[in-house]
């Protein structure tokens, strides 16, 4: 169904709801929230440990499904029903990077970025040609061959963002992606972040409860509890 | 491409746990190829044994001949016919020799012990050229090639020697019904003691020359044209062409005298079936418990790859190459504990003790060939394939979330 948009708006929730039983508990990790990301936006959503952040990543980047509500991508709401659609559509305009990094140990740097474009049905060259673009654009491009193992903390992450980034995608979601690493390296992924935010026009949505990170972006929302509390603009 | 170089690598991220699955697969390859190996060297042993213990390989009579009802009662082929059809037999390229019999039974006597007998009129020396290795004497010494008429000799057999309880040098007396229905003896001097390798056979069975046979039954008629072939496996074909040359006499070849050897056979094939099914289940467990400890230490992995967009076919696919390299390498190691097991094996010419029903002993091969080990490969890659589908498919369908989150 196609819903009508402001313009700009790339991607839109209307009450989502998602709860989590443990027990006899009921959790509300999300309770309905109504956000919009304009095209080009920094964003940090902030809050403190279990106050919906990830849940709500994972709800917009398509890793999850909501109990209630409405997620519009470009104006077509989403059926969570239909996984291969789901798969499509992530593989089609999201990114993601990981507070782990989340790179497969037995691929060194180019080969974990190129898989992401495993299934994009594109020649080797073309392959070749993007991820190594996407490396050279993270400052890795001297450390194609590595595996994770052989690169530190904070090269493993970029090689994460150039993973993210290796398809030109509308919007990264990054889940924490400063939280395992040194201030300085964290610094410089976050530069990065907002780098490729401003040159590439790329959505970029960072969940954090750290306040440098929340510097970095453009717009805040604070979560509580599963409720937005408060939309900031810098 | 991909999936493969990734399942490759996958394999040899925890090399112990991996060494340890083609391990087991490479043991239950050796144990199908060695058994299947062990089968049909025992096979080959037992076919040669029954086509050299008498049975030859293509066997000619009169129609109906062939019947166990009237086995005795044949009247046998006439003189002549017989040549044509040994000289026309014999013509033929792949065939060794031919050579006649004459079946008689009757009554043998040695002191006050009488016992009743078959016996068989044979071309001594033509027999030992098909059975010398595979019924050896026990006692005394084989059938004069020429004897004197008159002064005729027999080799008997050992269950009768023992209820006769004559020995070589020791004269006995035949007595059977002629073919004009009279009563005819002869004294048969014992040369030597044999074993057919039946036992209930040893028990009753005389060979004399078949001129003694000719003398005893008052003719020259043949029961039994037996042909003996460089080649067993060109038995069918050389038997078709006889009997499309002869279409009034029955001509068959091993395979159709040979009950026992069907029954062995497929006593083993049955035993093998079980065999092999047991070997492939262990194999099935072994590669799934490789491929459920492999995808729960992956489960963050999986969930990673979802989320960046890849296929779940894809990562099904490289889990289920992870288990066909698995099982290759496992056939690949299987093959080559086989090869050293069997040439030591060889090396060692290992007597197998009788099979059931017979009294000789056979000797231990092991047959290798490629056709064997491509297929026992097969198969168990395919079984290693499908351990691994299972629980992969699984995997890719679980929640992304889930699986990133995975401890």
């Amino acid at each position: 169904m196609a819903v009508p948009l402001t313009r700009g708006i790339i991607l839109q929730s209307r009450n989502l709801v998602r709860t989590y039983h443990r027990g006899d508990d009921t959790i509300h990790a999300l309770d309905h929230v109504d956000i919009r990301l304009e095209r080009g936006e920094f964003v940090a959503v902030a809050g403190p440990s279990g106050s919906g952040k990830t849940t709500l990543l994972n709800i917009l980047g398509l890793l999850d499904s909501p109990d209630e509500g409405e997620v519009i991508l470009d104006g077509r709401e989403i059926d969570f029903t239909k996984n291969r659609n789901l798969t499509a559509l992530r593989r089609r305009h999201f990114g993601f990077v990981f507070q782990n990094f989340n790179l497969i140990p037995v691929l060194s740097a180019y080969e974990n970025v190129e898989m992401a474009l495993v299934a994009k049905g594109m020649d080797r060259k073309t392959i070749s040609e993007r991820s190594r673009r996407a490396l050279d654009l993270v400052g890795l491009s001297d450390r194609m061959g590595h595996r994770p193992r052989e690169l530190s903390g904070g090269q493993q992450q970029r090689v994460a963002v150039a993973r993210a980034i290796v398809d030109g995608p509308s919007i990264i979601f990054a889940d924490e992606p400063t939280a395992n690493l040194d201030s300085v390296t964290a610094a410089s992924i976050l530069e990065l972040l907002r780098s490729i935010n401003e040159s590439l026009q790329t959505t970029i949505m960072v969940s954090t409860h750290d306040p440098r990170v929340i510097a970095y972006a453009a717009r805040r929302l604070d979560l509580r509890d599963g409720r937005v509390i408060e939309g900031t603009e810098k | 491409m991909k999936s493969i170089v990734l399942a490759w690598r996958n394999v040899w991220r925890n090399t112990r746990r991996s060494i340890l699955s083609i391990g087991i697969i490479g043991v239950g390859v050796a144990a199908i190829l060695m058994v299947w190996g062990f089968m049909s060297g025992t096979f080959w042993g037992l076919r040669e044994l029954t086509i050299a213990t008498g049975v030859g390989h293509i066997q000619i009579g009169s129609p109906k001949s062939f019947d166990p009802a009237v086995y005795f009662d044949d009247p046998g082929l006439s003189k002549e016919t017989a040549g044509e059809i040994q000289a026309f037999a014999e013509a033929q390229d792949h065939v060794r020799f031919g050579m006649q019999r004459i079946n008689l039974e009757g009554l043998v006597t040695f002191g006050r012990t009488t016992v009743s007998f078959t016996g068989t009129g044979i071309e001594p020396a033509k027999e030992a050229r098909l059975s010398g290795v595979f019924a050896p004497l026990t006692e005394g010494e084989n059938l004069p090639i020429g004897e004197a008429e008159g002064k005729y000799k027999a080799l008997v057999a050992a269950g009768l020697s023992r209820s006769l309880g004559c020995h070589p040098g020791d004269t006995v007396t035949v007595l059977v019904n002629m073919s004009d229905g009279g009563l005819n003896a002869l004294d048969l001097q014992v040369s030597g003691i044999y074993q057919t390798g039946f036992p209930e056979t040893d028990k009753r069975n005389i060979l004399m020359s078949i001129g003694a046979a000719k003398e005893l039954l008052g003719s020259d008629r043949i029961n039994r044209i037996i042909l003996s072939l460089d080649r067993t496996e060109l038995t069918e074909e050389i038997r078709a062409l006889i009997a499309r040359r002869f279409p009034r006499v029955e001509v068959h070849g091993w395979e159709d005298l040979a009950a026992y050897y069907h029954q062995v056979v497929q006593l083993y094939r049955n035993m093998f079936t079980i065999f092999g099914i047991i070997i492939l289940i262990v194999v099935f467990l072994s590669v799934i418990n490789t491929m459920i400890m492999s995808i729960m230490e992956r489960t963050r992995e999986i969930g990673t790859l979802l989320a960046i967009g890849v296929p779940e076919r894809f990562i099904s696919t490289v889990f289920v190459f992870e288990g066909i390299i698995i099982g290759f390498l496992g056939s690949i190691l299987g093959t080559l504990i086989a090869l050293v097991g069997s040439s030591c094996i060889d090396a060692l010419a290992i007597q197998m003790p009788p099979a059931p029903g017979r009294s000789l002993p056979y000797p231990l091969n092991i047959f290798m060939d490629l056709p064997t080990v491509l297929a026992a490969s097969a198969a168990i890659i395919f079984i290693a394939g499908v351990a691994a589908l299972a629980p992969s498919v699984k995997a890719a369908r679980k929640s992304i979330v889930d699986s990133l989150n995975h401890t």
